[in-house]
């Protein structure tokens, strides 16, 4: 894994959820690089390089995204759209992290081919455990293709 | 001559006899012949009036009597000869013989003057030919009766069979009249109005209810033409249409506004039909009018009524589906943006106790547990509120599921809420049903922690599921041994926010039973409870108006969908 590695995009609008999320995620070194976007357009401005990320690399995708539905400028379901459609981000793990658990955001969001819908649990001990156990799965336990966006990319 | 008859039979002469002086030869001679002349004219008169008496159809029968009775006197005369030769009675003998003398000649002056008729009489040969020509003659009236008997043979069955039709005939034409008087009379009392005109338009029959839709009388009627009624709503080209049709021998049916004797108005619904006569020529048309007046004004106000209710309905249908794309809006925004500043509360809350909780006092450590306490409550509320609505919006998926196996699945779940706790389930048989079986296991959820919750208080909990009838209907209750419930609040059970306990003695939102009742009013069910305070509870529900035709599915939509 190389050194600066974003292992987690966190895209959350919310500063207090931002700060719960990582408090939880950091209290038990799930992981420790984990950038936040703050609205929709940032996410996809940092998963494709552009923008503020211009200077990023696609080959340095995030492990895992935590996504967030109700977002400024890009909502989430947007977001998801983008990176499912693309072949060099498709491959990247989106979870759906909100507080809605709204049918039709569940539907929508596995019709985008989301990997994972989670309602965020307003008890803060189960939100931490459902938290934990997101960064634990993904990151750890669950096994990744071998990058065949950034290879494609390091190819052309 | 008196002393003649005294004397009569006196013998004072000389006895015959000595005339012949007493000459044996001449005195028996006398006897002997005359005695015989008497008997054989004794026997003759006997024979006449034997034959006169047999035949006593022979014509002059009294002659031969006469002939009788002068044989008899001359009988006499010889017997007295032979009296006379001994007894010298010649008194007695002359008075025979002047009987015998009268009787002759009555006999003699008799059959002179019977000469005559006695040849009238036919003679044998002349009877014969009478009696063959007579015979003759009765052999052809017998003929003639023969054949005249046959000839009325067949007259009389002619005519009886004539009779038979004449009185069934008779027998008919009185039905028909029976007939034809009823008919009129139905057709005078019909509550339409008939007419019947002849092919010029006169009217020449109406009934009564012709003259109580006109105003006018039969009299004032009879003899004019319809058009009397004429309003001057209808232009003439109407006229011509209808009266060209009748001509053509069609039926025209329509309606026509007329005018009343009094003037006013009224709308009629005519059918007129030409009646053709045998020759084919039209001799009558009958119209058949009935007043809708009243139907039309109705109509109109139906009309109008229904523009008005559709116009509502419309604003209303517009008002609701803004509405509802509001609510749901709102209760979108509430799933998402209500329940953030919550987990905000409960978690910077808890991470406040974990962070600087060992510099806090056990009071400040109290107030931030009753903050997430209260974060956690409001966040359940809010869970289930979405839910409530969402029930009510979800269509059923409705497929045939075992309640027995839902109910195993809830008791499963149901595991961290007992505990350890003794409870004695008794799970009866249970049917399989039609439903929609995500939506009647939450009906089982709240029901039976309902049960478990309100049982807490009892050292042992009984609660029983099965299924029992209702009148005509199956019930699923559910029935436990728990605190209970006054019946009197009975009716709020299944209010949202309605709750029968305090929340530190029993938890809950309040929301769970309405859910419950939402659920099963979607399934066309019903459900009601019964209950006595601190001897437990009983909830019956069914799924579905499968008791009987006259159930009544359940009653609509409480308005509780626009309250959140």
């Amino acid at each position: 894994m190389p050194e600066g590695e974003i292992e987690i995009l966190l895209v959350e609008d919310s500063p207090a959820d931002v700060e719960l999320t990582l408090y939880a995620l950091r209290r038990h070194c799930v992981a420790n690089r984990i950038h936040v976007a703050r609205d929709g357009e940032e996410a996809l401005n940092f998963v494709f390089c552009r923008g503020e990320y211009g200077k990023r690399s696609i080959a340095e995708a995030p492990r895992l995204i935590l996504l967030d539905l109700k977002l400024p400028k890009v909502d989430g379901h947007e977001v998801l759209k983008a990176i499912k459609e693309d072949p060099r981000t498709r491959a990247i793990p989106v979870v759906i992290l909100t507080s809605s658990k709204e049918e039709k955001d569940l539907c929508a969001s596995y019709e985008l081919g989301v990997n994972s819908y989670v309602q965020k649990p307003v008890d803060f001990e189960e939100f931490r455990q459902t938290v934990t156990k997101l960064g634990l799965y993904w990151l750890l336990v669950n096994e990744p293709p071998s990058r065949p966006g950034v290879e494609r990319e390091a190819a052309g | 001559m008196m002393e003649f008859f005294r004397h009569l039979f006196d013998s004072d002469f000389m006895p015959h006899g000595m005339c012949y002086f007493w000459n044996p030869q001449i005195v028996w001679l006398h006897v002997a012949s005359d005695s015989l002349i008497f008997l054989a004219y004794t026997s003759i008169p006997i024979t006449l009036v034997y034959f006169a008496r047999k035949r006593r159809d022979l014509p002059f029968r009294w002659m031969f009597l006469m002939f009788g009775l002068f044989i008899v006197g001359c009988g006499a005369t010889h017997l007295m000869e032979v009296w006379t030769i001994w007894h010298g009675t010649y008194r007695l003998t002359g008075l025979v013989k002047a009987v015998t003398a009268l009787a002759s000649v009555s006999t003699a002056v008799l059959l002179v003057k019977l000469v005559p008729e006695a040849l009238a009489l036919p003679s044998p040969a002349a009877l014969r030919v009478e009696v063959a020509n007579r015979k003759r003659a009765q052999e052809e009236l017998e003929r003639a009766k023969e054949g005249l008997e046959t000839t009325v043979g067949a007259r009389t069955r002619e005519l009886r069979e004539l009779n038979e039709q004449l009185t069934a005939e008779l027998i008919e034409r009185r039905r028909a009249e029976e007939e034809l008087r009823l008919q009129t009379q139905a057709l005078e009392a019909a509550a339409n109005g008939i007419l019947i005109t002849d092919p010029e338009g006169r009217m020449v029959w109406v009934n009564a209810a012709v003259t109580t839709l006109t105003g006018y009388t039969a009299g004032e009627l009879l003899g004019k033409n319809p058009r009397i009624l004429k309003s001057g709503q209808q232009d003439e080209t109407f006229y011509r249409d209808l009266w060209t049709t009748i001509q053509a021998g069609q039926a025209w049916r329509g309606e026509i506004v007329n005018r009343r004797k009094d003037g006013s108005l009224y709308a009629e619904e005519q059918t007129i039909t030409p009646v053709r006569a045998q020759n084919g020529a039209i001799s009558h048309f009958i119209a058949v009018k009935q007043d809708v007046t009243e139907r039309k004004r109705t109509e109109e106000k139906i009309r109008k009524l229904n523009e008005e209710l559709e116009e509502r309905v419309r604003a209303r249908t517009a008002q609701l589906a803004a509405a509802n794309k509001e609510l749901e809006a709102f209760s979108y925004s509430v799933s998402h943006d209500l329940r953030a500043p919550l987990r905000h509360i409960a978690g910077f809350s808890r991470i406040l106790v974990e962070e600087y909780g060992p510099g806090l006092d056990a009071a400040a450590r109290g107030h931030l547990e009753r903050v997430q306490a209260g974060a956690q409550q409001m966040g359940r509320l809010i869970d289930d509120l979405l839910n409530l609505a969402q029930v009510g919006r979800l269509q059923l998926s409705c497929r045939v599921a075992g309640l027995d196996s839902l109910v195993e699945e809830v008791l499963k779940d149901l595991g961290s809420d007992v505990g350890d706790r003794e409870i004695d389930w008794q799970i009866g048989e249970l049917p399989s049903v039609e439903c929609d079986p995500g939506l009647v296991r939450q009906v089982f959820v709240n029901l039976l922690s309902n049960a478990v919750k309100y049982t807490r208080p009892r050292p042992r909990a009984v609660i029983q599921v099965g299924q029992t009838a209702v009148g005509d209907e199956a019930a699923i209750f559910v029935r436990d041994n728990g605190v209970g419930f006054s019946m009197k609040y009975a009716d709020k059970l299944f209010g949202v926010f309605q709750r029968l306990h305090l929340a530190e003695d029993f938890e809950g939102t309040g929301i769970g039973l309405a859910t419950v009742q939402r659920i099963v009013h979607k399934h066309g069910g019903r459900i009601w409870a019964e209950a006595e305070l601190d001897k437990g509870a009983t909830f019956y529900f069914t799924l579905g108006p499968r008791g009987g035709a006259d159930e009544t599915p359940g009653p609509p939509e409480p308005a509780l969908a626009s309250e959140y």
